[in-house]
């Protein structure tokens, strides 16, 4: 018997949800996989302004089975690069208001190193590939 | 030849609607297809403008359209 066991990595995950996104239970998942050694997760949240105006609120929408397909093309590209366990991506859609989480990534590595990187990774891609957009609601346009 | 074609964010408020069936008596490429978009919207975006894709996986716009295709027009994306 190996003294440090083989054990496969979880299954990697994109959901999109039109619900508030959980980071606790979506931690949770990721947990108890013996092999990693570092957990990095990045929340992307709803800030209350944005190039000098004050924002009210964001409305998110996405071309959503194609948005999963392109996410999980990034994750498989990211993982061709750098040698992490599983990687989780969650991105919102519909209305969010100020402190919301818009996406939750999180990344299993060995290492911080490549987790890390993994992490940035996935989100650039996120960010310039999924068919996701982001209509932004100012006081003023409230007001308006 | 019947095609779906489907409106997102900027597209959406352009067009009125979030998707249409379009009947095409020809043979087309996307780029002939965007050119007939955007005789009936005139502030449909240009090309430049525009990513494309074709049954949920990014295109190019001199392809050809096929029955049953689903095309979607993707203005510039904005997640995370």
């Amino acid at each position: 018997m190996p003294a440090y066991p083989a054990m496969p990595a979880f299954q990697d995950r994109v959901e999109i949800w039109q619900a508030p996104l959980d980071p606790q239970k979506f931690s949770h998942a990721l947990r108890k996989d013996f092999r990693a050694g570092a957990f990095v997760t990045f929340e992307g949240w709803v800030r209350n302004h944005n190039e000098g105006k004050e924002v009210a609120r964001l409305e998110y929408e996405a071309y959503i089975p194609m948005a999963v397909k392109e996410i999980q093309k990034s994750i498989q590209k990211t993982k061709k690069k750098l040698p992490v366990r599983t990687i989780h991506v969650y991105h919102r859609v519909g209305v969010l208001n100020i402190g919301d989480i818009a996406v939750w990534i999180g990344v299993t590595g060995e290492h911080r190193k490549e987790s890390f990187k993994a992490c940035e990774m996935v989100m650039k891609e996120l960010k310039t590939h999924a068919p996701i957009w982001k209509k932004e609601i100012t006081l003023n346009s409230k007001m308006s | 030849m019947k095609i779906k074609i489907l409106y997102f964010a900027h597209l959406k408020s352009i067009t009125q609607k979030d998707h249409e069936i379009l009947h095409l008596s020809e043979p087309m490429t996307l780029l002939k297809l965007h050119h007939i978009l955007k005789q009936k919207y005139p502030n449909f975006l240009e090309p430049k403008h525009l990513a494309i894709a074709v049954n949920e996986t990014y295109a190019e716009f001199k392809i050809g359209l096929k029955e049953g295709d689903t095309v979607c027009f993707i203005p510039p994306v904005a997640g995370g």
